[in-house]
């Protein structure tokens, strides 16, 4: 919960805006990569952000919903925006032109999780949701070339998926499955926390098989967000859902090339200050190199994906959304409005911008 | 759900090194803690077990006087609940704890909809029934619909119909358990809570979250003291057994027993007394102003000089809430964050 009178105060402060380096420069305003991501005003209003890598705001649009994650969708104008769980709504934001193309609703008995992505050919959208009367977790369909009509459901065989990416091979859904029931009759109360059964999962996307089911070391360690690197390595964030004294692994590794899954475990006292809960993963498209956020730790834990080992740890306060960018480095935003630089090498991170809003758990690379 | 600044994160145990240098202080603010809330959560599971007890007795021999004894017993174990509900941290958190005892707030009656579904059953419910219904059926909202619910009371089913109160049984059964369960993870939670510097900043957010929730979901709300401005007492705790009042009380006077005494340490030990004299003098304040009133929200709605008297606790409320959120938190280096709550 925000600190609305705190927040009003250091939000009198101005943006404040570092450079970046150079490779990073874009020719003009309309034209370079852009940060999509959902956040709050200062009012507690809802909006999705585009802001550019100098962290300048490209527009902010008014939404009904909290959103959540969101993805490109390649080759186009487009990106999508989904509405956080229980929400009922997706956004296709222009980014061209700064504004909402289409609203596209779950529909009566559905819900949103918050996160999907596209087919490589950025025909079909996948999506994670809930058909809540049942508790069945789904991978839906989506036919962008047909202003995103419904076109599939496929069942997920458990609970609570939450993010998913295709795989390189351009095929294979890769689905963290947290496996906690909800229902928007109880908000966000979870309800099953002692059946839980979280999992990896490998689902062909044509089909709709799921072809894999990894688990990971304790029933209530939550398997929420993740990221693939274009060799095919998946580091996936856990959510531990049991005592709070309690300290587990909380990042997984799957390599599709040696079909293993891993658990990541810190130092004792990195891990236990990482308060049990990883928010975004993001993998480097260039470098071995990982990030995972820890808002309950302010925390940003930089591995190497390849070797599993530990390359870095930073204090972030209220750190939330991970982005990977082209050139290796990494962007980290915080519910406080500032966003983050993370050196390519893992090894710095530095502060460039710092923006009167409250960044989200999640970032979405456009361009 | 805190995030110290980077500063404050060394300030802190440097001045308390400093304090225990100079004045030996025999505990530290999260002992303190420790043990006072864990006293809170003891004092719950044993009303809770009274509670459970007095269901059984009034079920064996209904009669007026162990029907007392029952709404007695009830209203005891809630407002135990209600000294100790701003704690949000360590076991409470477990199996949505806080939820299983007080499903609130209940926009869809969902407390009205699982009661009435357990009591058309073919046969009597039984323990798997209520912990797999969800936690509408697992509290004390539960058992005040049984109480005191007015349709409730005037159907064949009213209490003491053998199916009801069987179901008032297994309900209180299970809400004890519960309650022994948050009592002695407590225990099994303390040294680490000691050991880790960060839930201090953890239990003043608890403080201020608490109070933030009496002032805006559980005065302003049912008050009407946003747009449309409608007064609505459904919307405070407990208006079946027109108890909204009684339940605050309870909260601030928790508040000054479990969360006041660990506080006021932590404020002189980093040099702070005028704020631990102005803490103290704050909450009595606030109860003071709860004192004066009667248990029950509804008639306070109805008249203009009732609304002002809670008016003026409202005022209180907001004064205790700011004294911890924008003076003891800032002393403390504290600030909150946005994401790390319940980010998803």
């Amino acid at each position: 919960m925000l600190n609305r009178r705190q927040f009003l105060q250091s939000s009198l402060a101005t943006l404040v805006v570092g450079s970046l380096s150079s490779r990073l420069a874009v020719a003009g305003p309309d034209q370079g990569p852009l940060i999509l991501s959902a956040v709050d005003d200062e009012a507690g209003h809802h909006r999705i952000a585009g802001v550019d890598l100098q962290g300048q705001t490209h527009f902010q649009l008014p939404v009904g919903d909290r959103c959540h994650g969101g993805c490109e969708r390649p080759g186009t104008l487009q990106a999508i925006l989904f509405a956080r769980r229980p929400g009922r709504h997706f956004y296709v934001v222009d980014t061209r032109r700064g504004e909402i193309a289409h609203t596209i609703a779950a529909g009566d008995g559905y819900h949103f999780y918050g996160h999907g992505t596209f087919s490589h050919d950025s025909r079909y959208l996948y999506v994670t949701v809930n058909q809540y009367d049942t508790g069945e977790g789904i991978v839906r369909v989506y036919d962008a070339e047909r202003n995103y009509a419904a076109v599939r459901d496929m069942p997920v065989g458990g609970i609570g998926p939450h993010e998913l990416l295709l795989h390189p091979d351009g095929n294979t859904l890769v689905v963290a499955l947290g496996g906690i029931k909800t229902h928007p009759d109880y908000d966000r109360i979870k309800l099953n926390p002692d059946t839980m059964e979280p999992a990896l999962l490998l689902m062909d996307r044509h089909s709709g098989d799921v072809r894999q089911r990894f688990k990971p070391s304790h029933h209530q360690l939550s398997c929420r967000h993740l990221g693939i690197s274009p060799e095919g390595i998946v580091i996936a964030g856990y959510q531990y859902q049991g005592p709070t004294w309690e300290s587990r692994p909380l990042i997984a590794r799957y390599d599709s090339n040696t079909d293993t899954y891993s658990e990541i475990a810190l130092p004792k006292s990195l891990q236990r200050s990482l308060h049990n809960y990883v928010a975004s993963v993001a993998v480097s498209p260039v470098s071995p190199l990982s990030l995972v956020t820890a808002p309950r730790g302010d925390r940003v834990v930089v591995i190497n994906h390849r070797t599993s080992e530990r390359v870095g740890d930073h204090e972030v306060p209220d750190v939330a959304g991970a982005l990977a960018l082209p050139d290796g480095g990494f962007v980290v935003s915080s519910g406080n409005g500032s966003l983050h630089r993370i050196a390519a090498d893992g090894q710095s991170a530095r502060s460039f911008a710092a923006l009167d809003i409250h960044w989200d758990n999640h970032l979405t690379f456009y361009g | 759900m805190l995030s110290l600044t980077r500063s404050a994160r060394y300030l802190i145990p440097f001045a308390l090194g400093l304090a225990t240098a100079t004045a030996s202080a025999a505990t530290t603010p999260r002992q303190q803690w420790k043990t006072d809330i864990g006293q809170g959560y003891q004092q719950l599971a044993s009303s809770a077990h009274v509670l459970e007890q007095t269901a059984t007795h009034y079920c064996d021999s209904p009669s007026a006087d162990t029907r007392q004894q029952l709404e007695a017993a009830w209203k005891t174990a809630f407002l135990d609940w209600q000294a100790v509900r701003f704690v949000d941290f360590g076991p409470i958190e477990q199996n949505s704890r806080a939820w299983q005892l007080q499903f609130w707030p209940d926009h869809k009656n969902l407390v009205a909809r699982k009661v009435s579904y357990a009591l058309k059953q073919d046969k009597p419910v039984d323990a798997a029934f209520v912990d797999q219904a969800g936690v509408a059926l697992q509290g004390f909202p539960a058992i005040e619909y049984l109480l005191y619910d007015a349709d409730m009371q005037q159907g064949e089913r009213a209490l003491p119909a053998a199916d009801t109160c069987h179901l008032l049984d297994t309900i209180s059964t299970h809400l004890a358990g519960t309650a022994d369960a948050l009592a002695s993870d407590w225990q099994a939670f303390g040294d680490y809570y000691v050991s880790m510097d960060e839930y201090t900043e953890k239990t003043v957010a608890a403080a201020i979250n608490g109070l933030e929730i009496l002032q805006d979901k559980r005065l302003a709300a049912p008050m009407g003291v946003r747009p449309p401005h409608k007064r609505n007492k459904y919307l405070g705790d407990a208006w079946r057994s027109e108890n909204s009042v009684a339940a605050m009380r309870a909260s601030i006077a928790g508040f000054k027993q479990y969360m006041v005494p660990g506080l006021t340490q932590l404020l002189n030990d980093t040099g702070h007394p005028e704020l631990a004299d102005k803490l103290l003098e704050q909450t009595d304040s606030a109860l003071a102003k709860a004192n004066d009133l009667p248990d029950a929200m509804a008639p306070f709605l109805k008249t203009d000089e009732g609304y002002r008297k809670l008016q003026s606790l409202f005022i209180d409320v907001i004064q205790l809430e700011q004294v911890v959120e924008d003076r003891i938190a800032p002393a403390l280096g504290i600030t909150r964050g946005f994401n790390s709550s319940d980010g998803d």
